[in-house]
């Protein structure tokens, strides 16, 4: 216990270095078949071992099992993610979303792979602490699942990440081995993984959130809230439309409404051609159609405003 | 990130996604503004009932921009694109005479009906449309003027006749008033008397309403299922013992005299002196006080 507490001291750079490590051994991981059934397992150990009873002691049991188990890294690994659990802040999931940021800058088809393995380790680390069981380990990739992109490119995303979308949902049942590759039609590479860096975080809130207090959600659903807005606010009216097609297609609900909320507010307040120049539309009403708008707009309107 | 030369169409967006965007937006706006932008929108904006299920045209809701519009016009083409489909119907200021029978005629299958500063000048009229919309659920008919009765005064007690007759499945009442008067030799009761009739109401709100103890007591006797009952300012019930009592199963109730926080119409102070006549009633023509205000003076 003593050492437990000694390397929870740990300083921030000790905490990037880890990160950094995490990310290596994702890297690792999805070039080796072999490591990754290792680290699955390793986990399927830990979570196999924790109890529903001993949920409130959560971080504080992984600790202990920690310090128990012999491998050096696994140690490491774990204690990190006990730490965060403990020590999470609103500063860090802005450092977090910044990290992103910087990742999306210097994308390479390598780095994607990379950042959405990491995020996967993430997810899946949250569900299997949280619920104190593991699931089968016949479920696809041991609850990582690769999607192909229209542009052919592959990523890596966890489970409940990809379950938000109702149509991924149903291609994830019918994957029978774990290295099938689910091919995601009609959305690109670019597209495919803003959606998932959406999906990671709601599954990632969601997971968190379970078992909380009502208040403790709620202060989680605004948080989200927040984030969300930050990250439709973030994307060129192309990324825009584009997110908005794939969370149709793939039927991710969520999504969906807090992009056509995002279209609404900015329709709002703007005569007809300011919304044409605003999303880039050629007015192609027939003269007929566009005497009769006007007739209406005469009709509605009191005080007769040219622009209206 | 990808930075690709190519312009997105949102005009050809899926018709999915489009109908989200308008379902996020004010019936005005859509109509006017964003169902006009081109033709898929126009066409998404005109062929989906399924968009004007729920029509609110409600003060707060239909001046979210700053330009007036003539909501009767707006209110027709709405109820017109509903196809029949339309079940709640919200609207405040512009209904009269005939666009009630409009309404009737396009909207039977209305659940919800909330009328806020209707001007109905043939009471007959919408009684007969209430007896079209068997399906009500909800009715408000709040802050309403029109003609008045032989004693001077607004009276809704032939529409709840036909509203408890027609409407079975009503469940939840507004009739609130500007202001609650006090007269003396009128029955205040009338209308108190015909809401009892409404057997399934649960839900029931009667601002600056004349209902006395009995009317009080007949509601609570006839709707059984009632939960909930709002009647501040009806300064004719007098709050007792038995008044308690008859009230305590309700899970939700608001008092003659309990605070306002929470009611979102405009009102104005009661009148308590039942002798004075309501100078300021503005629908009450027919007192004139130039000619034979002798006789009318001796009436009251």
């Amino acid at each position: 216990m003593e050492a437990v507490g000694e390397e929870k001291g740990a300083t921030v750079a000790e905490e990037g270095k880890m990160m950094k490590e995490q990310g290596e051994k994702g890297v690792v991981a999805s070039t080796s078949e072999a490591e990754k059934e290792k680290m699955v397992e390793a986990k399927g150990e830990k979570a196999v071992a924790a109890s529903e009873a001993e949920g409130g002691k959560m971080v504080e049991g992984q600790g202990e099992k920690a310090v128990a188990t012999s491998e050096a890294e696994d140690v490491k690994m774990v204690e990190g993610k006990g730490e965060k659990a403990v020590a999470t802040t609103e500063a860090e999931d802005v450092k977090m979303v910044e990290g992103k940021g910087e990742k999306a800058v210097a994308t390479t088809e390598a780095e994607d792979v990379k950042m959405v393995e990491w995020k996967g380790e993430k997810a899946v680390a949250a569900t299997e602490a949280e619920i104190g069981t593991s699931e089968p380990k016949d479920v696809a990739g041991g609850r990582l699942i690769t999607l192909k992109s229209s542009d052919g490119k592959v990523h890596r995303a966890s489970v409940a990440a990809a379950q938000l979308s109702v149509i991924l949902s149903g291609m994830i049942e019918e994957v029978v081995t774990d290295d099938e590759v689910v091919i995601v039609p009609l959305v690109d590479g670019p597209t495919l993984v803003t959606v998932l860096e959406y999906c990671t975080k709601h599954a990632e809130v969601a997971a968190a959130a379970r078992g909380t207090s009502a208040v403790a959600f709620a202060t989680a659903s605004k948080a989200l809230e927040a984030w969300d807005r930050d990250f439709l606010d973030r994307l060129t009216m192309d990324a825009l439309h584009d997110l908005f097609v794939a969370s149709n297609f793939l039927e991710i609900q969520g999504l969906l409404n807090a992009i056509a909320q995002k279209a609404a507010d900015v329709i709002k307040g703007k005569t007809t051609e300011q919304i044409r120049d605003a999303f880039n539309i050629v007015n192609d009403l027939t003269p007929e159609q566009e005497a009769t708008a006007a007739e209406l707009r005469r009709k509605y309107t009191w005080d007769y405003h040219p622009e209206a | 990130m990808d930075a690709s030369e190519e312009t997105r169409d949102w005009a050809e967006l899926p018709r999915d996604a489009l109908l989200a965007v308008f379902h996020s937006l004010q019936h005005a706006d859509v109509l006017m503004r964003a169902g006009q932008v081109c033709r898929p929108w126009r066409r998404a904006a005109r062929e989906e009932p399924e968009l004007w299920r729920r029509i609110d045209l409600r003060r707060r809701a239909a001046l979210s921009t700053s330009i007036l519009y003539h909501l009767d016009v707006m209110a027709r083409t709405a109820v017109t694109c509903s196809a029949g489909q339309c079940e709640a119907f919200w609207a405040e200021d512009f209904v009269d005479d005939t666009f009630i029978f409009f309404l009737s005629h396009r909207a039977t299958g209305l659940r919800s009906l909330r009328l806020i500063s209707c001007n109905i000048s043939k009471q007959a009229a919408l009684n007969e449309a209430i007896t079209r919309f068997s399906m009500l659920e909800e009715l408000e008919l709040s802050l309403c003027s029109g003609a008045t009765t032989a004693s001077g005064h607004y009276n809704l007690a032939d529409t709840c006749t036909a509203a408890a007759k027609a409407c079975r499945n009503l469940k939840c009442l507004r009739l609130n008033k500007y202001r609650f008067h006090r007269r003396s030799g009128y029955d205040g009761d009338s209308e108190a008397m015909e809401i009892a009739k409404m057997r399934g109401l649960r839900c029931l709100q009667l601002f600056g309403n004349s209902l006395g103890n009995a009317g009080l007591a007949a509601i609570l006797a006839g709707c059984a299922h009632l939960e909930s009952l709002d009647i501040r300012h009806c300064f004719n019930v007098e709050v007792n013992d038995e008044t308690r009592v008859m009230c305590a199963r309700l899970q939700t109730l608001k008092l003659p005299d309990d605070s306002m926080d929470g009611y979102d119409l405009s009102f104005g102070n009661p009148e308590m002196n039942a002798g004075i006549p309501g100078l300021d009633f503005p629908h009450n023509a027919e007192m004139n006080f130039g000619f034979r205000g002798d006789i009318l003076w001796d009436s009251w």
